[in-house]
């Protein structure tokens, strides 16, 4: 994150998602009929380091300031009551078909959307052209997110209102990476550097980029020609960058901030029982487990089994987290194909009985020694170790915990220098699971080769019919978890958003979707 | 005086050279480093991560590195930054008068009450007033300085319903705002400097107060007022001067956290952030500006030891 704190950048990432995405709850219940105006101010928990050049960054704080609000995107995933799972809807595409192959994708574009009228695009229509010099731009630059469009192999517009996208190969995940925050529609203007997209953004969404005072706040404000009638309903979004909790606390207390977002259920359970704020729970970041199959004695599958299966990941969750689901390899929140949590009870018991025995079996009755690399973002990371060191002492195996920073923690993972790590892992689509598994990706932490479970993936990611691709993806859940047991992602965390009682309408998001904010209002005094 | 003055100025020289290795070298022995910190989560290939270290020079021996920077440094070049290109000199210097204002405000507020609290308690030596004074001391300097902005903080926030204002404002820009914000970051970071000045004020009066020379001036016939103030007072200056170049130590260290804590754009919020960030430049030329800065209060003080002191002007220390 660009300035990114790196404290976090993963800490930012959630923070930030669950801070612009989450919500939904009480503050969603009937507050009256909607008023338009006022400013919403809400919590920005890092300052965006990088650049907000959406061809280039990676910053998930970065995305969550424009993706949705100043910028549209292609398609959009929905957000409302009730709305749970991901579900592809338009936004600039006004509808789209695909051929029965799966190799071309047809969008009707919208003929009503107007740029922000903002030098030097001001105002004139959006046209194909735009997305054509977006996804074109995408595919040259070294960027950080080509990869999404891959097989992408050209993209035209037969008229102004229309884009083709061509793939070499069928690629089931194409529209969930459209509506995916990183994929916003750039004007050709920027494009072509006519201004700088690092420091300037100017989209065709319901919000335009104000002002951003350095390490002190962005402040985006009201677009008057957006195209969905009637929204947004709030004339600004001032977003303060607040990194403390304690900070955060006091002002939400005072007023002053109507919206901050935490990981800490304690946090959060203070301001439920205090009263005159809404709570919403969101899932977050999935906590990920490493076993190094390279230090001894972990390359004895047998000794990763007793390992996996001596702790309670259960109990982990309920007592440091709070609120947790238990989960394999996907999000429950975002992919029908996760494994459920009785699915994953049974493939992944807890066993420190059978541990015991599967150590003697590999030869070491007597437990062995070994370390545990902890990522720090916050306490619950220090006391889930902590919690996963007493369940493995208790099957004999002595772990010493090692705490690091995020910068160290990825750098220690990318070089596999760990025998078990432990971290949180910022992906949300079912489709990402394959860069920390593909041999040559650099996010193969656990240096997992397994000829088997990439073909499945593989599978997957080519199969267009959503029952066929879900089995294959359970499949590839049910062999890590009894087969590989390198790379885990055993429970996932919940983030907690608080809203003061003036907020309404603030939609939940399992992704950075700062659209949603167009159907926020507040309660004006 | 004048080889006086060079010999601080050397050592002051020496001082600055070291810090600079030390800190270009520590800073790239930790481990983890701002390319794969900015493209973590990317799906980046380790390629062409490879060549983004190339371009910032990170590949470099440290050594290669260290002496790069240098020839830069000396030609006022301290690098830019990794994250927003921007030179490092201009990053600094942006937020310097903001650090400056909350240091200096916590500083003399703190040094004020520190000492006259420190005058009060000799003066009144064994009273109730002494002994309030010198709790008061041992608990604020227990205390660390982010606990004492942390209980504030939450005090106000509880029972008033009152917090800073969210977004910095300069003095200038708006005055009201401005101390409304800074209120409680001055209060945090003074009062571990109030507390040490205290005492040591106190001590060094009492020395004072039981001495010859005092019983000689107050001999002669001078009032109270006179005996403390004039001669009790400057004698115990010397050791409240060396006191007072430690205090900013604390406080520019103290910066680090509250600034961040308060979301107050500093110097102190920069070089936190970096060093999480490994953004080497900017933490390097940081910690050099601030190790300079020290350095000079430091000589500005030893100089007015000797102004203060004519025992050291004329090189017989004191003994």
């Amino acid at each position: 994150m660009k300035r990114r704190a790196l404290f976090a950048a993963l800490t930012a990432a959630v923070v930030t998602m669950a801070g612009c995405s989450g919500e939904g709850g009480s503050s969603a219940g009937p507050g009256g009929e909607p008023v338009p105006g006022g400013t919403l101010v809400l919590q920005l928990p890092a300052e965006i380091k990088s650049g907000i050049n959406p061809l280039e960054s990676s910053d998930p704080t970065a995305m969550g300031i424009v993706s949705g609000t100043v910028y549209s995107k292609l398609v959009e995933f929905k957000t409302g009551p009730g709305v749970e799972g991901l579900e592809v809807v338009p936004d600039l595409a006004e509808s789209w078909e695909i051929t029965p192959d799966g190799l071309t994708y047809t969008f009707q574009l919208r003929d009503d959307v107007r740029w922000h009228d903002v030098a030097p695009v001001n105002g004139r229509p959006f046209v194909a052209d735009d997305v054509v010099a977006t996804f074109q731009a995408l595919k040259q630059s070294t960027g950080v997110h080509g990869w999404m469009i891959e097989p992408v192999t050209d993209i035209s517009a037969p008229d102004e209102h229309t884009v083709v996208f061509t793939l070499s190969r069928p690629y089931s995940p194409l529209l969930e990476y459209l509506a995916y925050h990183f994929n916003m529609i750039l004007p050709r203007e920027g494009v072509e550097g006519e201004f700088d997209l690092a420091t300037k953004a100017i989209g065709t969404g319901p919000f335009i980029l104000d002002s951003h005072k350095p390490d002190v706040e962005w402040v985006l404000r009201r677009n008057p020609d957006y195209f969905v009638p009637g929204r947004p309903y709030l004339d600004e979004i001032r977003r303060p960058i607040m990194t403390d909790a304690a900070a955060v606390t006091a002002a939400l207390r005072s007023g002053r901030l109507d919206v901050g977002t935490t990981s800490d259920a304690n946090m959060a359970e203070e301001f439920r029982s205090r009263g005159g704020f809404s709570i919403t729970e969101t899932p977050g970041a999935p906590v990920s487990f490493y076993i190094n199959p390279e230090r001894e004695p972990f390359d004895d599958p047998r000794v990763r089994q007793a390992v996996v299966e001596g702790i309670d990941w259960a109990g982990m969750g309920e007592n440091i987290r709070g609120r947790f689901n238990l989960t394999s390899m996907l999000r429950p929140d975002t992919s029908d194909a996760a494994l459920t949590e009785e699915e994953v009870r049974e493939v992944r018991p807890f066993d420190p009985e059978g541990s015991r025995s599967l150590l003697a079996e590999a030869g070491l009755p007597n437990g062995f020694s070994t370390t545990l690399t902890v990522q720090r973002v916050d306490d619950e990371d220090v006391r889930e170790a902590q919690w996963i060191q007493a369940d493995l002492a208790d099957i004999g195996v002595k772990v010493e915990i090692e705490i690091v920073d995020p910068a160290t923690g990825i750098d220690r993972r990318r070089s596999h220098d760990f025998a078990m790590a432990k971290a949180l892992r910022g992906v949300h689509l079912a489709d990402q699971v394959w860069r920390d598994f593909e041999p040559d990706s650099i996010e193969n932490y656990a240096l997992v080769d397994d000829p088997e479970l990439n073909d499945l993936i593989a599978g997957a990611r080519a199969e267009t019919d959503p029952a066929a691709r879900g089995e294959l993806y359970r499949q590839a859940q049910l062999r890590m978890e009894t087969e590989i047991r390198q790379a885990l992602y055993p429970i996932q965390k919940f983030d907690y958003t608080i809203a003061g009682e003036r907020v309404h309408d603030l939609y939940a998001s399992p992704i950075y979707q700062g659209r949603r904010l167009a159907d926020v209002w507040v309660t004006q005094e | 005086m004048i080889f006086y003055t060079l010999r601080r100025l050397a050592y002051g020289a020496v001082v600055m050279a070291l810090v600079t290795v030390l800190v270009f070298v520590i800073m790239r022995m930790v481990p983890g480093d701002a390319v794969s910190l900015q493209l973590q989560e990317t799906g980046v290939s380790a390629e062409e991560a490879a060549a983004m270290r190339a371009q910032f020079g990170l590949d470099d021996p440290v050594w290669v590195q260290l002496w790069t920077w240098l020839a830069g440094a000396f030609q006022g070049d301290f690098g830019t930054s990794y994250y927003g290109g921007e030179p490092v000199l201009s990053l600094f210097l942006d937020r310097v008068p903001v650090t400056v204002q909350l240091g200096l405000l916590a500083m003399v507020i703190g040094s004020l009450l520190g000492i006259g609290l420190g005058i009060v308690a000799a003066v009144t030596r064994g009273s109730a007033t002494d002994g309030a004074v010198r709790a008061f001391a041992v608990a604020f300097l227990s205390v660390p300085n982010f606990v004492v902005a942390l209980l504030l903080l939450t005090m106000f926030s509880l029972w008033f319903a009152w917090s800073p204002p969210l977004v910095y404002a300069g003095p200038g820009e708006d005055f009201g705002s401005w101390l409304q914000q800074i209120a409680i970051p001055v209060f945090a970071l003074g009062t571990g400097g109030m507390a040490a000045m205290a005492r040591m004020t106190r001590s060094s009066m009492l020395e004072s107060l039981g001495s010859d020379y005092i019983r000689a001036v107050r001999a002669k016939g001078a009032g109270n007022r006179t005996v403390i103030a004039k001669h009790a007072l400057r004698n115990s200056t010397i050791s409240v001067l060396t006191l007072l170049g430690l205090e900013l130590a604390t406080v520019l260290g103290g910066t680090v956290i509250i600034e961040q804590m308060f979301s107050i754009p500093g110097t102190g919020q920069l070089i936190y952030q970096a060093v999480l960030d490994r953004d080497y430049p900017v933490v390097v030329a940081c910690t050099i500006f601030y190790a300079a800065l020290f350095v000079v209060i430091i000589i500005i003080i030893d100089l007015l030891y000797a102004l203060v002191d004519p025992r050291i002007r004329t090189g017989r220390a004191l003994s």
